[in-house]
């Protein structure tokens, strides 16, 4: 059976079951069980480069994803659940079914709870929610804060995290989550497939992150502010190809900041989200870094709900690979002007989206955003302008 | 001139009335509170706030749709149902929540609220919820 022949039938069965709600919910031993799921599938087209390792520049479908999760309360305080989780975004991921999150969530009181297990990792607004389209305005989120590329080595960590919202009176209210734990590999992410391009495959990512995330509702009505602090201590084992198949291991000391503001009233949602990511690479030398690298983003995005059936919006999103060069360069930039309508066909459970992007930069295939030679061995160009056609249904 | 502006302010105070006066809010009989603040009350409609200050925990519970659903969200909820059903997909596809119990009509809420413990909604006529406790709002 043909990939694209398997991706569609899993596509309809997405669909059948958005329309039959009433499954989402049933009894057993006594105990509700919740079963809830979401089916994606994209067409990108793209004028020069291949974006995000597609065939893009001759049209490409091979953007899907989809993920179902059963979850229970055992007791008033304690609840458990899972999801699988599946996408084909061009060459990364290949259609690989994997355990996206499960965990038990324990709430002692409104102020303190833990999760423990594989839990999603609280960065920014959106990075938990991410693969959930049918909660953003967008066809893509912005690729510089939330990387397809990266998705899997972004999205959760293996361990734990406290939680809970506290009130402060007149002052609105504290979310704080808390979280420590084993950083998530993917070897058929981004990151992996740029350096291999670049003669470094990596063969192994392991090591563990921290992290905080402290969001601010202040009394003005719909506004969140927010800052997440995250550090990342591992390494990575290589075979550097230039040296004949040289093992090499690098230990990585990560930091990453985010800081964020979101507004959301009557139908208008503002958000601008800054995001600084920096990595320094160890290799025998435990106290001077042989290399390192400070990236860094932002976007300032808008949307509208005109109707409850339609939607649109744009964003401006920026990504500087390395803050220490020529930030007008085409390989250390990635400049994206996008442009959103959206159709809600029926309630929240089914949409379709239109978006144009407008590229100004490729950056640098290393850092895993978009771009890579191996997709574009003509030579990557400065300008891509890039049409996505989106679908998702949920229920 | 005075006058106008006392008919005025009246005729404002009969026509809202009725509105805020469609929805109230019920509760299971194992609740110990009989007040709740607006605040809290947004609060365990988002999910966010799972006891109350009695120590009991409480579960809430939706229309589906309707006047008394709709006036509800915008009275205490502060988003619309499209918003509303996003707020609990985000947390259900993150494994942060569950979606909460929604029915069709007053009295399926009020037959779920009345056999559930901790289970709190809210219906368009106080009057035909026999079997479960009124909570005012304040």
């Amino acid at each position: 059976m043909r990939e694209s022949t398997k991706w569609c039938i899993a596509g309809l069965a997405g669909l059948m079951l958005a329309v039959a709600p009433a499954r989402a919910q049933f009894e057993f031993g006594g105990k509700e069980i919740q079963l809830h799921g979401f089916f994606s599938q994209g067409f990108t087209s793209s004028d020069t480069n291949n974006f995000l390792t597609m065939k893009s520049n001759s049209g490409s479908f091979a953007f899907t994803d989809g993920g179902m999760n059963i979850s229970t309360k055992l007791t008033s305080r304690l609840r458990v659940g899972a999801q699988a989780y599946s996408r084909n975004i061009g060459e990364l991921s290949n259609g690989r079914v994997e355990l996206d999150w499960a965990y038990g969530d324990y709430r002692f009181t409104d102020w303190l709870g833990v999760r423990a297990g594989k839990v999603k990792t609280t960065l920014g607004l959106y990075n938990d929610t991410q693969d959930m389209e049918f909660l953003h305005t967008w066809a893509m989120l912005p690729q510089s804060f939330y990387p397809l590329d990266l998705r899997a080595s972004n999205i959760s960590h293996k361990g734990g995290d406290l939680y809970g919202e506290i009130p402060v009176k007149k002052l609105g209210t504290l979310d704080y989550t808390v979280y420590g734990g084993l950083r998530s590999d993917d070897p058929r992410g981004g990151f992996r497939y740029g350096l291999a391009d670049a003669g470094t495959p990596i063969s192994a990512i392991d090591g563990y992150l921290m992290g905080a995330d402290l969001r601010w509702a202040v009394p003005l009505e719909g506004l969140v502010i927010g800052t997440t602090v995250i550090k990342i201590q591992g390494g990575a084992s290589a075979k550097l190809e230039a040296a004949g198949g040289l093992p090499i291991y690098a230990d990585v000391l990560g930091r990453t900041f985010a800081h964020y503001i979101e507004y959301q009233r009557n139908g208008l949602k503002l958000a601008t989200e800054y995001r600084r990511d920096i990595a320094s690479y160890y290799f025998n030398t435990p106290f001077v870094p042989a290399a390192s690298n400070d990236n860094r983003a932002w976007y300032l995005s808008g949307s509208y709900r005109f109707h409850p059936r339609f939607e649109a919006g744009a964003y401006y999103s920026r990504f500087i690979a390395d803050w220490d060069l020529d930030h007008s360069l085409p390989n250390n930039k990635i400049n994206d002007t996008a442009i959103t309508a959206r159709f809600n066909l029926y309630k929240t459970n089914w949409n379709v989206k239109a978006e144009g992007h407008f590229i100004s930069g490729f950056g640098n295939p290393m850092s895993a955003h978009s771009f890579y030679t191996r997709t574009n061995p003509q030579g990557l160009v400065p300008r891509t302008n890039l049409l996505i056609l989106r679908t998702g249904v949920n229920f | 001139m005075k006058r106008y502006l006392m008919k005025a302010i009246l005729s404002v105070v009969t026509l809202t009335t009725p509105l805020l006066a469609e929805v109230a809010v019920v509760a299971n009989s194992s609740v110990g509170v009989s007040e709740i603040s607006t605040d809290d009350l947004k609060r365990v409609f988002l999910g966010a706030k799972s006891s109350l200050s009695d120590g009991s925990n409480v579960e809430p519970v939706l229309l589906q749709a309707g006047a008394a659903h709709e006036a509800f969200l915008k009275e205490y909820v502060g988003k619309t149902d499209a918003a509303l059903r996003n707020h609990f997909k985000s947390l259900v596809f993150t494994g942060k929540g569950s979606m909460p119990k929604s029915f069709a009509s007053d009295a399926e809420v009020v037959a779920y609220v009345a056999k559930t413990k901790g289970a709190i909604g809210y219906v368009s006529n106080a009057g035909a919820a026999a079997g479960v406790k009124r909570i005012a709002v304040r």
